[in-house]
């Protein structure tokens, strides 16, 4: 009675009275929305954030086989794939919420980024290592910032100079033993209408498996091998953005904007001879054979898979150098699960699964044990082999090389410092001597 | 029970009128109202927040709560959290130290700042010279009577709906170096080859030892595509306005013998200068602070020449993890806003 009189209406308006009646309870019935508590499920899932694989069956196998892992083991596991160059946002986002998926997918040396970000992984590692006839050095380094395990390798995806070989037999050009060959080569297959083409834009992967080499190979160095005195500024290096500037001239044009993906669709259209890549393009084409051996009739310079071959990377006068793309994963240190994400990795990583999973993706993917040099895969199509040969080389350096791999040489490769040396000179916003010094300046800012 | 309720009626309205005097009022009531009074006044907790919120100045305010909390957690908060971080050398994943203006300092001997400085100035001046006459010229157009009239002008805001990331995507293809359409259509109706729109250089102008100034078409591309999408709102803003003009200040011109121009220039014009000034006033502030078409088209490439502060912003505080850096960057966006804002707002009210 005494509550209904108090909530009873005006009687002079009732009108507006019924009006502020509503507004009333909306103004509760919305802070009673505020303090309302979400209720949160509680389930036991590892969440992994990876990479779209060039190769989408290498995505469709893994994808299959992690719900298979986790159907078995009682974990439910969820697989979120993204652009592999808007992992690096992502996992910074995460990096400063803590808060996010299990697993992520590290590109190179990430693990140097963020060293506290993930667990020490080394009893699966160490383990992993023992029982698979070792790990490539070069992978094990990114996955060890000050010595401990911060990352599971998962693979490499090598890098060769793709070509066609029909247009090489046709012009007779032989395969360039050193960069400075490649030049000659490249004026050549500007003239002929074929011309070489390589990455100089900002993206994770074309451009810093060509441009680092080429630096190493002219004798060009970001640091020393302490991993703090910064040695840009050398004739070596003035030297290879020179050599650069002129390689750029005989190169296909609008490379300064490409992407990983730009070279393939030039590539495959036929608008370019050669680039350095991984699988992807020889894959793409086996997918299409047919229709691309179709097309080929009308426009023969369509490139099939017959036309496509690959070969190791040029040398230097200072040796014989690669980048190798490398793939890790790493556990979270906001994970709630790192037992079951190291069983999940530690898994992954074992024959039956790892074979399988080489022959899906077909060569694009190399192991990074030494128990799968000998995988099956390599002996089913000799055209593949260099990506194992520019692997097992031991051609393969990391970014910051001759110094250890380093946070400062991760920011450096991060912020395309090196790419820019060059694509700075090539574009002709710097002569070659002001980008090698905009360059000395930049690399200071990072190892100070 | 009659008398009760008009009385409780009465008690609650005078309650509302002078709630502090609520209790010595009390006294003066004989007692069985004295005793009705007494119960109304130790309701129950529902009952009393209710009464509480019967008075309009608490209500007023309660209902404020929901918009200002939106403003603090969204705006305020965000705007005061990043001013303090740009005093830190805070990185990603690190907590930082107070480091004053340091980074502020930094940031002039960062030559990719300074010219994401003389980008941004570019990319603003030169969008808003092609956005205002063309879209003060499809306002005419659209305002004149023309069959499906209803259609083409929604038709014409479409580059302004459409989702920017969907339609830079489109955007990003026609201007791909291997198949780019407009390249295409230069080749095979004008015989002329085109560029390559995201990564070749026009024109460098430059000192012996230095590059004073660069256009580049990476920069024009992504000035096509923002007055690409930006017209179509200045010319519905301006349409908007013009409708609002009455019509018998043209129909009194046209008899006095007023050309089509002279209308324009003596009519039309200054009564949308209101209008004008402030879709100037929100263009400048949107095309300041882009961000969309830059890193779809771009990425503020090829070597970070096209970045503006948002990008840069964006590319320094999360793939390069310097948080305090890039949050420094943001901030230089905001007195040249201040001044921007300032200067709108001093002559609409000169007009006043």
């Amino acid at each position: 009675m005494d509550d209904k009189s108090n909530v009873t209406v005006d009687p002079t308006s009732s009108g507006f009275v019924t009006r502020r009646e509503f507004l009333r309870l909306a103004a509760m019935t919305s802070a009673g929305f505020a303090l309302a508590v979400p209720a949160v499920a509680q389930t036991t899932t590892l969440n992994m954030l990876q990479w779209s694989h060039f190769v989408p069956e290498g995505d469709q196998y893994f994808d299959k086989w992690a719900a298979d892992w986790g159907a078995k083991n009682k974990v439910q596991v969820k697989v979120e794939h993204i652009n592999a160059n808007d992992i690096p946002a992502r996992l910074a986002a995460h990096v400063q919420a803590k808060a996010g998926p299990d697993i992520v997918q590290y590109l190179f040396n990430w693990a140097w980024l963020y060293p506290d970000a993930t667990v020490d992984v080394s009893d699966v590692a160490d383990k992993l290592g023992k029982d698979l006839g070792g790990w490539y050095k070069d992978i094990e380094t990114y996955c060890k910032p000050g010595g401990t395990w911060k990352a599971i390798p998962f693979s490499f995806f090598g890098q060769s100079l793709t070509y066609r070989e029909d247009w090489f037999k046709e012009n007779n050009w032989s395969l360039p033993k050193t960069f400075d060959d490649l030049i000659m080569l490249a004026k050549d297959m500007k003239a002929k209408g074929h011309p070489f083409g390589q990455a100089l834009g900002h993206s994770f992967t074309d451009p810093r498996v060509f441009w680092y080499p080429w630096l190493w190979s002219y004798g060009g160095k970001e640091v020393l091998e302490d991993g703090k005195t910064v040695a840009i500024n050398s004739p070596e290096t003035l030297e290879a953005v020179t050599k650069a500037v002129e390689l750029f001239q005989h190169m296909v044009p609008g490379t300064l904007s490409w992407d990983d993906n730009s070279n393939n669709r030039a590539f495959l259209a036929g608008q370019i001879g050669a680039t350095t890549n991984a699988a992807s393009i020889y894959f793409t084409a086996k997918r299409e054979r047919t229709q691309r051996e179709a097309d080929k009739k009308n426009n023969p310079a369509i490139a099939t898979p017959a036309d496509i071959n690959h070969a190791v990377m040029p040398s230097g006068k200072a040796g014989t150098f690669s980048l190798q793309s490398a793939l890790t994963n790493g556990i979270m240190s906001w994970s709630k699960n790192v037992s079951a994400a190291k069983d999940f990795l530690a898994a992954a990583m074992q024959p039956d699964v790892y074979t399988d999973y080489l022959n899906t993706v077909q060569g694009y993917n190399v192991g990074p044990l030494h128990q799968y040099d000998d995988a099956p895969v390599w002996k089913s199509d000799p055209k593949l082999v260099p990506y194992l040969t520019v692997c097992t080389n031991g051609s393969s350096k990391w970014p910051g090389w001759p110094g250890p791999p380093s946070a400062a040489s991760s920011q450096v490769a991060e912020n395309y410092i090196i790419i820019d040396l060059f694509a700075k000179a090539c574009s002709g916003e710097f002569t070659p001597k002001e980008s090698v010094a905009a360059c000395e300046t930049a690399l200071k800012a990072r190892y100070k | 029970m009659s008398t009760e309720e008009t009385e409780q009626g009465c008690e609650g309205e005078k309650s509302n009128l002078h709630p502090r005097s609520y209790s010595q009022r009390a006294i003066t009531y004989d007692k069985p109202t004295a005793a009705i009074f007494t119960a109304a006044a130790r309701p129950s907790l529902l009952a009393r927040v209710n009464d509480w919120l019967n008075n309009e100045c608490v209500l007023g305010y309660v209902l404020l709560v929901p918009a200002l909390a939106l403003l603090l957690i969204f705006v305020a908060y965000p705007f005061f959290f990043g001013t303090y971080i740009s005093l830190t050398d805070a990185r990603i994943g690190k907590p930082g130290h107070f480091i004053g203006l340091q980074n502020f300092i930094d940031l002039w001997s960062d030559p990719i700042f300074r010219q994401t400085v003389g980008n941004s100035f570019f990319y603003t001046i030169v969008t808003t010279i092609f956005k205002l006459p063309l879209g003060m010229l499809m306002a005419i157009l659209l305002n004149q009577v023309f069959p499906l009239k209803r259609l083409v002008r929604a038709a014409v805001l479409l580059p302004w709906i459409i989702p920017t990331v969907l339609s830079t995507l489109a955007w990003l293809w026609m201007f791909d170096s291997t198949y780019s359409v407009i390249n295409r259509i230069l080749k095979d109706v004008l015989n002329v080859q085109g560029p390559i729109w995201l990564s070749d250089s026009l024109y460098t102008l430059r000192t012996t030892d230095m590059t004073i100034f660069r256009l580049t078409w990476p920069m024009i591309s992504i000035s096509m595509v923002n007055i690409w999408r930006g017209a179509p709102f200045y010319a519905i803003s301006f349409l908007a306005g013009m409708q609002t003009i009455p019509q018998e200040l043209y129909e009194a011109a046209v008899v006095d013998g007023a050309g089509a121009w002279q209308r324009f220039w003596r009519i039309t014009l200054p009564l949308l200068r209101h209008v004008i000034i402030i879709v100037l006033l929100l263009s400048i502030i949107l095309t300041l602070a882009d961000f969309q078409i830059v890193y779809i088209l771009t990425r503020g490439g090829p070597t970070n020449s096209t970045h503006l502060f948002a990008t840069y912003a964006f590319q320094v505080a999360v793939p390069s993890t310097d948080l305090g850096m890039g949050a420094a960057i943001s901030m230089y966006m905001f007195p040249v806003l201040a001044i921007v804002v300032f200067l709108t707002l001093v002559s609409l009210r000169r007009e006043d």
